[in-house]
């Protein structure tokens, strides 16, 4: 009776032709509307292939990449253990040869001052400059025989020694004296100096008489200052002087020393050196 | 036709029209659900693709830093010396080493001594052929000093050769030379002038070696490695005092 009631209400306040209109319109958007969802579904299941495709391809670039990274990783760590051993085993080397060299340094320099000595030749009127049995450079003497000058002995031993050097000849000390209660003191002066005038520079002193240096600076001063000389030219002084070291032996065969007239010396003083 | 006829065909009507719009709706609801469930199927495979594609930018970024590192790594390798020809003359120089300690071990036997390089500013002191210790010195300088007064000069350099420690003596008093009072623009003043004595500039121990030529010690031990002297060789504090403890008097001292 309600049915037929709501019925008769639709019915009755809606034309007939409508609501059949109505009716219809819906029965054939609801018949359609799965026309319209397959078309959506097959489109969406087009979209999942291409997406599978990709998914299949990434999935297969990411297994490349992922084996690269950890071949990569596994060169790394290689590299990074190797490295150091390699940085290490280098270091060795290197410091070896390092060590290695500045032995050799030490023994050559060493073997060099121990084997090196001078030799006065007079047959050949020339002092050598050996390193053991070899002989390296030779200079000429002037004085063959050697000369002795300012009143020194006319003899020496067969061997002498090389006892120190100066680049210039030093003056005597100069002298300090007592005026009036106060020190004074003039320092010695190269130009009035016997020793400095008579043995110029590059002065190699022995253990004896025998000195060897360059020209004099003063004729009369070189006659007058006692030693044995052998009149060595500058350039000879200057080698000799930077070849022989300090205990250097000197040796001397045959050798014959004149004297030369003294002329009235003068005192020698002691110096020092820096 | 009768009212109740008419009733009875609109409600046979009303009722097939809902029989067909309840078929039509069951299949709409039907063919809705597999596209929801296709919609999210494709959702999860995007997610997925995503997944992927952060996975092969993330590690295309590690084999980048991996590659950095590697090319670096070689880097610091090349840096090191890849002669391979270096051993080999290592071993001829070990060689040369071993003839050379022969000729020399057959003239020092097995004396201590003490080794100066005045090229390399070092000090060694041995036993025979082998090295005790060493350490940084500084020797002379070199070059000349003119005093214009009286006509001297002066090479500041450590004479090379043999030597031997004549004497040691503890907290030495320093007489200073006339080029030092040069060298200050100073007058020089006599020999015993008592200016001339200086406490402490030669540190706590000092060796002679003769001809007016020392080992002592001073009081700027930065400069050591470096040739500073007049001529003497000087030593840091320690190593002076380790010297004065190993060397005794009458050591032979090569300096070249």
């Amino acid at each position: 009776m309600e049915k037929g009631g709501f019925l008769e209400t639709l019915t009755g306040r809606a034309h007939p032709a409508a609501v059949v209109l109505v009716g219809a319109g819906i029965l054939a958007a609801l018949y359609t509307l799965p026309r319209w969802l397959d078309r959506m579904v097959s489109e969406e299941q087009r979209f999942q292939q291409e997406l599978s495709r990709a998914i299949d391809q990434t999935a297969a670039a990411r297994e490349r990449v992922t084996s690269m990274q950890a071949l990569k990783s596994a060169d790394l760590e290689r590299l990074k253990a190797g490295i150091s051993g390699h940085a290490l085993s280098q270091k060795s080397l290197f410091e070896s040869g390092l060590s290695l060299q500045e032995e050799r340094r030490l023994l050559e320099k060493q073997l060099e001052i121990i084997t090196t000595t001078l030799f006065i030749n007079p047959a050949l009127q020339r002092i050598f400059l050996m390193r053991a049995e070899q002989p390296l450079q030779s200079y000429l003497l002037s004085y063959i025989p050697l000369r002795s000058f300012g009143g020194a002995p006319v003899i020496l031993p067969p061997t002498v020694r090389i006892i120190s050097k100066e680049r210039f000849a030093y003056p005597e000390r100069g002298k300090s004296e007592q005026v009036n209660g106060t020190l004074q003191y003039t320092p010695p002066q190269v130009g009035t100096s016997v020793r400095s005038n008579a043995l110029g520079e590059f002065v190699v002193f022995t253990n004896s008489a025998l000195i060897l240096h360059g020209p004099p600076l003063n004729e009369e001063d070189h006659a007058r200052f006692p030693h044995i000389c052998l009149g060595l030219d500058r350039e000879a002084a200057r080698k000799l002087y930077r070849g022989s070291f300090i205990g250097t032996k000197i040796s001397l065969s045959n050798v014959v020393i004149e004297k030369v007239e003294p002329i009235p010396a003068l005192t020698t003083g002691t110096t020092t050196k820096p | 036709m009768s009212d109740s006829l008419k009733n009875g065909l609109k409600l046979a009507a009303y009722l097939a029209w809902i029989a067909a719009a309840g078929i039509a709706m069951v299949r709409d609801i039907h063919r809705i659900s597999e596209l929801y469930k296709s919609i999210q199927r494709t959702q999860a495979m995007t997610d997925e693709l995503a997944v992927d594609s952060q996975g092969i930018v993330d590690s295309a970024h590690l084999i980048r830093g991996g590659t950095r590192d590697v090319q670096f790594l070689q880097g610091l390798v090349s840096l090191l010396p890849q002669n391979k020809s270096f051993a080999r003359t290592q071993r001829a120089m070990s060689d040369e080493v071993e003839a050379l300690r022969y000729k020399v071990g057959r003239r020092v036997k097995n004396d201590l001594q003490v080794l100066v390089d005045t090229r390399a500013n070092k000090i060694y002191v041995k036993k025979g052929l082998t090295l005790l210790w060493d350490a940084d010195c500084s020797v002379g300088k070199g070059g000349i000093l003119a005093d214009k007064v009286t006509g001297r000069r002066w090479e500041f350099v450590t004479p090379r050769g043999q030597f031997d420690v004549r004497e040691k003596i503890e907290s030495p008093v320093w007489t200073k030379p006339d080029w030092a009072f040069v060298e200050e623009h100073k007058p020089v003043p006599p020999p015993e002038d008592p200016s001339r004595h200086v406490a402490g500039e030669l540190g706590a121990y000092v060796f002679n070696l003769g001809d007016g030529y020392l080992i002592h010690g001073t009081p700027d031990e930065s400069v050591l490695g470096h040739p500073v002297s007049h001529g003497c060789v000087r030593l840091s504090a320690v190593d002076l005092k380790r010297l004065y403890e190993t060397v005794p008097k009458w050591t032979r001292v090569y300096i070249y």
